[in-house]
């Protein structure tokens, strides 16, 4: 399978990759390609030019500082994943990555890729939400932030303009000490039918002093679960509590009939994962 | 549309070669049609399968998913050049040893998965060797022996204490 034919410029700064975007409003960027070159295969997507981001050294970084963790838009899956001081912080990253296809994608595909192309079963969708990530997106205009809860604005879209980019995925520390990610993979496809991402910290009397939970792949787009989180403000983790808090953030997705998956299935699988999410959390070690 | 060509320039199998490509060439096609190394098989055609798998600066990709003019500068090798010195890699004689193979269709690429693996993770365990296998579909072997291989990849590998100078450093999460 060959893509249709297209014009190809490697951009060797963020500033020259923007300028061909805002001269070329049939053009895309490629990033690990491991989302875009399939569906230019398929021709689902036939862009006239492609503009390659990999060899842009700033938007490779992963940075970790006292109070601020900053993951440039290439960083790719791999890299990530094996940064130690990163894994000190926020090892739901490596925790979530590790679930992602393959060794092979893996090394290719990036973390900015996975939120612009804004796959509503993407696995990072729950951590990005989760961990409260900030996007930060570059056009004519300059800079400006996106929460993650603004992030994703439907299926395949991301809220960032057509002239713009997003350059870099940054979140403040400390995040809740407690985290984790639990994935149910489509038989088939591996892509999460559900997935949820949890981060938990506890008062010294052992109560929830904060907690996230965030779900990807069963709904109409990535959610947080915002009604488990109040459910389970300020309580002790009781099983009772948690099946409880699972089923209330569960009724937080938007869900549909979608192949032998109903609705109401989807919905119950979201609430058995998020249980069984809070219990993995809760029983592991800071 | 015009069809426009890319000078590339990479390392094959330490060999330099250059090119004339049409950005859609993808690396698959660009390392059968263009130099004739036709080890690389390309099975799904759509990034699932893992036949196609070459080392990218040392790390397994799926060439069927890279466009040759994304490998520009870059070192490729491919089962071709799997053999180091004239000797074949450890993962080469330990699939011949464990019968890591069937048909043959997908080793190639399970060889090529299979060095990354051995070289970057000598100590993976037999859950880590299978999670890596997600990468490979093999309608044959049922991948016991193909596991075995690589088990006995590492023994060899270690065997023979062969620093890991010089390679690009990847990583799975485990
Ligand atoms: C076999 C296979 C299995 C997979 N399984 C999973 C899975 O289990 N879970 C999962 O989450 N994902 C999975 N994926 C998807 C994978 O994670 C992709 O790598 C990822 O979705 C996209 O990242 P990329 O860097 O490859 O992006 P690309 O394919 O390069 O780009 C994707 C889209 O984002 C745009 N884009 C990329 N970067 C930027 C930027 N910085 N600014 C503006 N636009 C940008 C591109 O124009 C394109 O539209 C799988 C992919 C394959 C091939
Ligand atoms: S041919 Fe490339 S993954 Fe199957
Ligand atoms: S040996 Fe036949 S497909 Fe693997």
């Amino acid at each position: 399978m060959i893509p249709q034919s297209f014009r190809y410029h490697r951009a060797e700064t963020v500033d020259e990759a923007l300028r061909l975007l805002r001269q070329e409003p049939d053009a895309k960027i490629l990033a690990g390609g491991h989302s875009l070159l399939p569906l230019m295969k398929l021709r689902l997507a036939r862009p006239r030019l492609v503009i390659d981001i990999g060899r842009i050294a700033e938007l490779s970084r992963v940075e970790v500082s006292r109070d601020r963790v900053v993951l440039g838009a290439m960083a790719r899956y791999y890299q990530v994943a094996s940064h130690e001081a990163l894994a000190q912080v926020a090892p739901i990253m490596r925790e979530a990555i590790a679930v992602i296809a393959d060794p092979q994608v893996r090394h290719r595909g990036t973390v900015g890729g996975s939120a612009v192309h804004a796959d509503p079963t993407a696995d990072l969708a729950a951590v990005f939400l989760a961990t409260d990530a900030e996007f930060v997106v570059r056009g004519s205009q300059g800079e400006r932030r996106i929460a993650a809860q603004e992030w994703y604005v439907a299926p395949m879209m991301a809220a960032l303009g057509a002239d713009e980019m997003l350059c870099r995925i940054e979140w403040p520390l400390p995040l809740p000490a407690q985290q984790g990610y639990l994935k149910f993979p489509h038989p088939a496809s591996g892509y999460a039918l559900a997935g949820v991402a949890v981060l938990l910290s506890r008062a010294a009397d052992g109560r929830v002093d904060a907690v996230h939970v965030a779900v990807t792949g069963a709904g109409d787009l990535p959610f947080r679960a915002e009604s488990a989180e109040k459910a389970l403000a300020g309580q002790w983790l009781e099983p009772r509590v948690i099946a409880a808090a699972a089923e209330q953030g569960a009724a937080d997705g938007q869900y549909r009939d979608d192949g032998p998956y109903s609705a109401a299935y989807r919905q119950n699988l979201v609430r058995v994962m998020i249980q069984r999410a809070l219990l993995k959390v809760s029983e592991s070690s800071t | 549309m015009a069809e426009e060509r890319v000078a590339i320039q990479l390392i094959v199998n330490g060999r330099a070669v250059r090119g004339q490509v049409e950005p859609r060439m993808l690396l698959a096609y660009y390392l059968r049609d263009e130099l004739g190394l036709t080890g690389t098989h390309v099975g799904c055609d759509t990034s699932q399968c893992g036949a196609c798998t070459v080392l990218l600066d040392g790390l397994a990709v799926k060439s069927c998913t890279v466009l040759a003019v994304q490998a520009d500068g870059c070192h490729v090798t491919t089962v071709e050049g799997l053999a180091e010195d004239g000797q074949p890699h450890p993962v080469q004689q330990a699939f011949q040893e464990e019968h890591g193979l069937q048909c043959g269709f997908c080793t190639p690429g399970a060889l090529m998965l299979s060095a990354w693996l051995v070289d970057h993770h000598p100590q993976a365990d037999e859950a880590a060797i299978r999670e890596a296998l997600d990468g490979l579909i093999c309608r044959c072997t049922g991948y016991e022996n193909i596991v075995r291989a690589i088990q006995r990849a590492q023994a060899l590998r270690q065997e023979t204490a062969e620093p890991l100078a010089g390679r690009a450093q990847g990583g799975v999460s485990r």
